[in-house]
């Protein structure tokens, strides 16, 4: 009868590395969809942006260099592909007998990668910016009047860490909704809210705003872009895993 | 002789208020296919999520291929589940998902996932948002195929298809697990339509095991009686009654564990179809349970 028990078949190759492979090709089976799609709206972003600048020169005359930080919002629509990753995608990872732990580090893989390539392509766009003069009309949109770094190793550093730490933020709270569903967002975000006023208000209560402000004047910009950020990265990483560990599809 | 490939020991899960299952054994041996059957609710996708390490048991263990699944890539990567509740990724097309599960699979059958998608005519550059419920339905009875998981789980898999389709689905399924024998467990109300299919059955009610046999056997467990009533009651007496219906003077009874008697003339048998012995134990387990709570 029932006497025996099928163990796995040793003969099949196995290795966590197919399985991180396979996991992340989950998400890359689309990837001109979701990566595509970011750029896409960066693009309608800089054209929008661009002929309210040329409005402006055009009837204000050209005055110093202009920027703004309507960059900024590449970084969260990036994050927020990543975040539907971690909602949409890794149900059906487990569905088809990927572990949370492959999933996991082949979409963190995944986002490393995707973050450093729209890195680059900022690194370059931004060498066209000073090139041109700012597209002509004396305006920084990859500037944002401060991220410029003096080489092109820095400059893609500039960019990646803060992309990457967001998408691993994001990917986190992903896995926060996936455990406990809205709710668990909804704590997460109340936290962290209270995390920032009682900063807020021990700053205010020690008189500490000045030295607060004269911190990011004094640190090089590149460790407020590349060197601090990493600490959130990692935080968001180890933490999202540790939330995922027992999340339910 | 037949081997074990996945088995749960006294699983109980308790939600806050609900028990979905109360302390469930039961063994999915080696090569067959397996019907899990039961009432909405029952616990079918509770247990075969357990199985699978999607869900967590309160107490007792499940195991795949002799360990025990949660994070166990080894034995995990054996299995496939296609959920009827699944959803694919908004954005992606239907072949994005068909793409990424071949990635996933050693023995992905490529051309077999291409004759599917022709003859259920799925439309695979459709985003899947936008995919009807049957087309949905397909898109997870193909991946379940051509996957050719080790131990495949169809949980409801035919939702919206129509009966053309749905035959189509066990055609194939019978077909392909011919040719590639595996571990199957199909989750099904349609009963009469998988009869022939499956071998086993473990029928699941309340989060209780109620009946957990070959589907050969239970072929022949119960029949029905019809003819007057006494000589009806004389013949049913001291036999577990699963079901009962009177018109007039006749009677008709399901019992369970009885020949026929070829020596009472004016007494009818007939087989009992497996579907009507689900429901009529089904029904007897709720009535027992009944009885048992008006008396306490």
């Amino acid at each position: 009868m029932t006497a025996a028990t099928v163990h796995p078949d040793p003969d099949t190759a196995f290795s966590s590395t197919d399985r991180v492979l396979a996991a992340a090709r989950l998400s890359t089976v689309a990837l001109r969809s979701r990566l595509g799609g970011a750029w896409v709206i960066l693009t309608a972003i800089f054209v929008v942006h661009q002929a309210i600048w040329w409005v402006i020169r055009a009837n204000v005359g050209a005055e110093e260099t202009g920027y703004t930080g309507a960059l900024a919002s590449f970084y969260f629509i990036v994050a927020s592909t990543f975040l539907a990753v971690m909602t949409q995608v890794m149900p059906f990872a487990l569905s088809l007998g990927i572990t949370r732990r492959h999933f996991y580090i082949g979409t963190s893989l995944l986002v490393a990668a995707e973050t450093l390539f729209s890195a680059v392509v900022l690194t370059l766009l931004l060498q066209i910016e000073r090139w041109t003069g700012g597209w002509g009309l004396g305006v920084q949109f990859f500037e944002m009047g401060f991220i410029g770094q003096p080489n092109l190793f820095l400059q893609v550093l500039a960019y990646w860490v803060p992309l990457m730490t967001i998408s691993f933020l994001f990917l986190a709270i992903g896995a926060v909704f996936r455990r406990w569903g809205q709710t668990g967002v909804w704590a997460v975000c109340i936290g962290l809210l209270v995390v920032v006023a009682a900063i807020v208000m021990y700053l205010t209560w020690q008189n500490a705003w000045f030295s607060f402000g004269r911190f990011f004047v004094e640190t090089p910009t590149i460790l407020l872009l590349a060197g601090y950020p990493l600490i959130l990265a990692a935080l968001s990483v180890a933490g999202g895993y540790l939330v995922l560990r027992r999340a339910q599809p | 002789m037949s081997a074990t490939v996945a088995a749960m020991h006294g699983v109980t899960k308790r939600y806050s208020d609900v028990t979905a299952l109360d302390d469930v054994t039961f063994a999915l041996q080696e090569n067959r296919i397996h019907g899990l059957l039961g009432r909405n609710g029952a616990g079918k996708t509770t247990a075969m999520q357990i199985l699978t390490a999607q869900n967590f048991a309160t107490s007792g263990a499940a195991e795949i291929f002799g360990e025990r699944p949660y994070e166990n890539a080894r034995v995990l990567a054996r299995t496939c589940f296609i959920r009827e509740s699944l959803k694919y990724p908004d954005d992606y097309k239907a072949r994005h998902v068909l793409t990424a599960a071949s990635h996933v699979y050693p023995h992905w059958d490529r051309a077999f996932a291409d004759r599917l998608v022709e003859e259920f005519a799925l439309p695979v550059d459709r985003a899947c948002k936008k995919l009807s419920r049957g087309q949905h339905s397909v898109v997870g009875v193909i991946i379940g195929l051509a996957s050719r998981a080790p131990l495949t789980f169809f949980d409801e898999p035919y939702l919206g298809l129509d009966a053309v389709a749905r035959q189509m689905f066990y055609d194939h399924l019978l077909a392909d697990f011919a040719e590639n024998p595996r571990t199957v467990v199909l989750s099904t109300h349609l009963i009469d339509e998988v009869s022939d299919l499956i071998e086993h059955v473990v029928l699941i009610d309340k989060g209780r095991v109620l009946i957990d046999e070959e589907a050969e056997a239970l072929r022949g467990r119960a029949i029905t009686v019809t003819g007057p009533v006494e000589s009806v009651e004389r013949f049913a007496r001291g036999h577990v009654e699963l079901h009962r219906e009177q018109l007039g003077g006749f009677l008709r009874v399901t019992l369970s564990g009885v020949q026929p008697a070829s020596a009472e003339p004016n007494l009818q048998f007939e087989p009992v179809s497996l579907q009507q012995l689900v429901v009529r134990t089904t029904q007897q387990n709720s009535g027992a349970r009944l009885e048992k709570e008006v008396l306490s």
